[in-house]
């Protein structure tokens, strides 16, 4: 698995294990970027009340979340969100639309939710840019996302482009240096002719780019870096385009540190096979012990513990 | 080929099939001499005799490692290939240490080296003559003793560290070179997923 | 409680310490004749290279080398001039040229090498050259030529019994000689009851020959470092045969 998928595994299989067989539910669990999950049945087993506490909720809403849910959702999403959680949904089992396809297209749509919530800011982004377009103005509002403690996603629309910034942390030396690898092909994989119409890449380590340099509190460490695409009107000029560009550049942190995790691990087996083989370079200079049956004196052998 | 190696062919013909032997004939010639230095000087200091320490009654300990006496330290040798790339050999009367300092041409090939040794030096008890820690200014060292050289076969360690720094430098290059093929592959998909 | 006393080191005040000066004897010579000598030495080095004549240039460098203390400019100006000579040689001619070299000669280009692979800097050689220079040196003198720098220490001999015990390489042909079943020789006991004091007595004979004929006391280290290899394995299978 190369690609990693932008909707919750968990919420797609149990949510189709209930539809044919409902029962009383309560599971807890966690998505990418410590969002958590709440799937129960508080009242009867065929209402499913899915909720979501995601970090950066309050920003998510300034930029329109909740609009985008009621239209993802529309009567689905309940007036009062679960406490403790930032937005909730209640599914009746019942009332899930019939036929295969239709009920998988539901249940994908439920399992987006994290997706479509994140979505807002790019969309709105995408809008102000074609506003911008139109009328001719600079810039639009610089959105800040703090998905994360340390990390933050920064979208900005300019009349020609829209401009997304990812801040990311490495936690070790290794990661650091691993990330630049990677980062690093982002920015060369481009010059390829078959991948040129894919947004442009820019990577800076520690120095934050021009567009966010004026934001207070950043760091300036060398753990730090700053990946920054440039998402020209090709990318969202259509509706579907737009959608598929939402889900795959909203992963990007994630599918960065997952592949540097997949990197540290095959480093590792491998490591692991080359030192057992110089172990057995290195057994090839112990002697061999002799393993002749020795015997006392009244003829019975001796045994070693 | 050095007279003691050819010796050593000469008692053991069936070393010719031997995995080592091979890679000996196969191993680039410009890695050749370093490695036959390191051979020919190993060879010459593994002459190590059972010793008990002058400076404590009852004890017996490797000398290059207590350093209490001495008069029984013998001249350290280091043989080097360029500024990066050394061998500190330092014989004593009962033992010898060898540290090794690994080629490592940009910061990656720093990480994965350091990686690598300590992976090896965590499991230092497995390979009996392996230091836990390296000499200060190296990246591995090993530490050979009169037991080790009394219960092992003294040409066969010998063998095995040259094969260490044989295939160290190998497997780092190679997990360098899979490390930019993954990166490359991975930021392939990921732009081209943008034209669909 | 104050402990910084447990950090003195009292030996320091043992009478009986050995110092790093006692180790070797001092060079006789003033240090300024010295200097001078490697510097007509570098001159002499210079001619005989403009003509060509490659082993002269060696077997002038490589006679009375520098050592010792306070000597440090003599030093370098050697090893530069040596290793000029060892960088302009061409591949082909090394092992014509090792061959001619006198065995002390060959010692003492043998130091030279290992000196320069060590020098932190490394100047205007190559490591190459002198790997490669150490690789025909050792096919040519063996490696008793190696034994010869780790222990090459010119001890003068005289009081504590603590330096007779100087290195197995030193020892072992002696010991050879004297004890020749292997058996007797490596059990502790025997060591330190029967040989060890004929040994003390024998080694102030030894390092007086030694100096007199380095040349056959280099065969007989190469000859041990053979039958080292080749015993190590022979003897141990035996062992293992008839326990």
């Amino acid at each position: 698995m190369i690609l990693l998928e932008s909707h919750n595994y968990i919420i797609q299989t149990t949510l189709a294990e209930k539809l044919i067989k409902p029962s009383s539910l309560d599971v807890k669990f966690v998505d990418f970027d410590g969002v958590h999950f709440h799937l129960s049945t508080p009242e009867r087993k065929t209402s499913v009340l899915l909720s979501m506490q995601i970090r950066c909720w309050d920003e998510l809403v300034k930029y329109g979340a909740m609009d985008i849910l009621k239209r993802e959702y529309g009567a689905l999403v309940a007036p009062q969100p679960e406490a403790e959680y930032n937005v909730s949904l209640v599914i009746d089992l019942d009332q899930v639309p019939e036929g295969a396809e239709a009920r998988d297209a539901f249940i994908m749509s439920v399992a987006l939710i994290k997706r479509n919530a994140l979505a807002a800011p790019f969309e709105l982004g995408f809008k102000t840019q074609k506003e911008l377009e139109a009328s001719g103005g600079t810039q639009g509002e610089l959105m800040q996302i703090h998905y994360r403690d340390e990390e933050a996603i920064y979208v900005q629309a300019a009349p020609d482009r829209v401009t997304v910034i990812f801040s990311t942390v490495f936690q070790e030396e290794t990661d650091r240096i691993f990330g630049k690898v990677f980062l690093q092909e982002f920015v060369d994989a481009r010059r390829q002719p078959s991948i040129q119409t894919a947004p442009q890449v820019l990577y800076t380590n520690r120095d934050p780019p021009l567009e966010i340099r004026h934001v207070p509190g950043l760091r300036n460490t060398d753990d730090i870096g700053y990946v920054t695409f440039v998402l020209f009107p090709r990318h969202f000029a259509n509706p579907n385009t737009a959608s598929s560009t939402i889900s795959h550049i909203q992963l990007f942190r994630d599918y960065l540190h997952y592949h540097i995790k997949c990197s540290k691990a095959y480093m590792h087996s491998r490591m692991r096979h080359r030192v057992a083989e110089f172990q057995k370079v290195l057994n090839r200079a112990k002697m061999e012990v002799a393993t002749t049956e020795r015997k006392t004196v009244t003829g019975r052998t001796l045994q070693s513990r | 080929m050095d007279t003691w190696f050819k010796l050593r062919l000469k008692l053991t013909p069936d070393c010719r099939d031997s995995s080592h032997c091979r890679v000996n004939i196969a191993m680039s010639n410009v890695l050749r001499p370093y490695l036959a230095a390191v051979r020919s000087t190993l060879t010459a200091a593994l002459t190590l005799e059972n010793f008990s320490s002058q400076v404590v009654e009852r004890h017996n300990k490797p000398e290059v490692e207590a350093g209490g006496s001495k008069e029984v330290l013998l001249n350290p040798l280091t043989i080097s290939r360029n500024e990066n790339e050394r061998v500190l050999i330092e014989p004593s009367v009962n033992s010898i240490r060898l540290s090794i300092k690994i080629k490592q041409a940009d910061e990656i090939e720093r990480i994965l080296c350091h990686k690598f040794t300590r992976f090896m030096m965590q499991r230092a008890e497995s390979f009996i003559v392996l230091r836990r820690k390296p000499v200060q200014g190296y990246d591995i060292s090993f530490l050979i003793t009169n037991t080790h050289s009394e219960t092992m076969l003294k040409h066969k360690i010998v063998d095995f560290i040259i094969q260490f720094m044989e295939e160290v430098d190998k497997e780092i290059s190679e997990m360098k070179l899979s490390l930019n093929a993954r990166a490359r592959t991975v930021a392939e998909s990921y732009l081209t997923a943008f034209n669909t | 409680m104050d402990t910084a006393f447990r950090k003195i080191d009292i030996d320091q005040f043992d009478e009986d310490i050995l110092h790093e000066s006692e180790l070797y004897d001092a060079d006789t010579r003033d240090p300024s004749q010295i200097l001078e000598e490697a510097k007509q030495r570098q001159v002499a080095v210079r001619t005989s290279l403009a003509k060509g004549d490659v082993v002269g240039a060696l077997s002038t460098i490589l006679e009375n080398p520098p050592y010792g203390p306070n000597v440090d400019q003599a030093k370098d100006i050697t090893l530069q001039t040596l290793l000029t000579i060892l960088n302009t040689t061409k591949a082909t001619e090394i092992p014509a040229v090792i061959k001619s070299l006198s065995q002390d000669a060959q010692d003492t280009l043998m130091k030279y090498l290992y000196k320069g692979m060590a020098m932190p800097g490394w100047g205007d050689i190559s490591g190459s050259v002198l790997l490669g220079w150490h690789e025909k040196l050792t096919e040519i003198a063996g490696t008793g030529c190696i034994c010869v720098q780790i222990d090459d220490r010119p001890v003068e001999l005289a009081g504590r019994p603590s330096e007779f015990i100087i290195s197995p390489h030193a020892i072992r042909p002696l010991r050879d000689s004297v004890l020749p079943s292997p058996k007797i020789q490596d059990s502790p006991a025997l060591f330190h009851s029967v040989w060890l004091p004929i040994i003390w007595l024998l080694v102030p004979v030894k390092y007086s020959l030694e100096r007199k004929d380095k040349q056959t006391q280099r065969v007989i280290q190469e000859e041990d470092i053979k039958k080292n290899t080749v015993t190590d394995h022979s003897l141990e299978l035996n062992k293992l045969e008839n326990p």
